[in-house]
């Protein structure tokens, strides 16, 4: 398939993946972060947030 | 409703189906890129450049309806004050800033070999910079204000203000005379866009909604977390004496 405009079509692919990627990223390491920071209490009710 | 929509029913309704609408997202993408890619022609006149648009149009209307839905959630906390209508709305802010960043620049990759320029201060343009800078505010705000109800009121306030810009977003290809081009898809009389590229876009369009679904999803549970971990440090601090408070890592639960 001869492309054209290649270079912008993928730099407008790899800014969508890069933002997508980094925000599901982010979710995921702040839920992380928030589990560990709760399990240092005393266990009330169980997690259903796993 | 609202007996169910309260915090511990979320986490234990509602976050069970974060992988399946992961899931579903992530086959809608691969049957839409798919379609993109192989099936859709290029455009006579756009080329292969027309390729941008099956990500441009989802991530411009997904900024749109996420604003959409922190309007209503907005309601909900100055109306109802309800928790989760607070949690909702901002959780919405960054992914809604995520999805117009990408409407952005993915229109402005595009704009450079159609239109020789990256930027141009077009009606449409300039009304979903707006939009984006409007979501930075948003989360400015969250940040500025520390005790959490009142950051959520003035939130609340401040996105009820912005849905101004939502019809002016809308209909400012028709109101003024713009660069970009009118509506394709949604109009009256049907869309002008040929089905060998609209079926490719309306999944792209699918495949997007699910993922915001499943983003946002994952974005109250961590704001609910976010909230017992704040009321446990809250109490631990009250019941402990001095110097014994449980070490937290700074800024978890703000």
């Amino acid at each position: 398939m001869n492309v054209s405009h290649a270079g912008f079509i993928l730099a407008a692919y790899a800014v969508t993946a890069v933002v997508v990627i980094g925000m599901i990223a982010t979710l995921a390491l702040d839920h992380r972060g928030l589990k560990r920071a709760l399990a240092r209490f005393p266990s009330r009710r169980p997690e259903t947030g796993a | 409703m609202f007996a169910y929509a309260n915090p511990a029913n979320f986490l234990k309704y509602a976050v069970p189906a974060i992988p399946w609408l992961g899931g579903l997202s992530a086959l809608l993408g691969a049957v839409g890129l798919y379609g993109a890619f192989f099936v859709s022609p290029a455009d006579y006149q756009q080329g292969d450049t027309v390729r941008i648009m099956f990500i441009h149009v989802p991530a411009a209307w997904l900024s749109m309806m996420i604003y959409g839905v922190m309007a209503m959630s907005a309601l909900g906390t100055l109306v109802w004050r309800h928790p989760l209508a607070d949690a909702a709305q901002k959780a919405a802010a960054p992914l809604g800033a995520g999805f117009t960043f990408i409407c952005l620049a993915t229109g402005s990759l595009w704009g450079k070999p159609m239109w020789g320029a990256w930027w141009v201060w077009d009606a449409r343009l300039t009304s979903v910079l707006v939009l984006f800078l409007i979501y930075l505010g948003l989360i400015a705000l969250w940040q500025a204000i520390e005790e959490p109800s009142r950051a959520a009121r003035a939130a609340a306030i401040l996105t009820l203000v912005g849905v101004v810009n939502l019809p002016i977003i809308k209909f400012s290809v028709d109101w003024w005379n713009t660069l970009h081009q009118p509506a394709s898809v949604f109009r009256l009389d049907g869309p002008t866009i040929d089905r060998s590229m609209l079926w490719p876009l309306l999944v792209m369009g699918l495949a997007a909604t699910f993922l915001f679904l499943t983003l946002h999803l994952m974005a109250i549970r961590n704001e609910i977390l976010r909230r017992r971990l704040r009321r446990l440090s809250i109490v631990a601090a009250a019941e402990e004496p001095a110097g014994h408070a449980l070490d937290l890592e700074p800024g978890a639960a703000r």
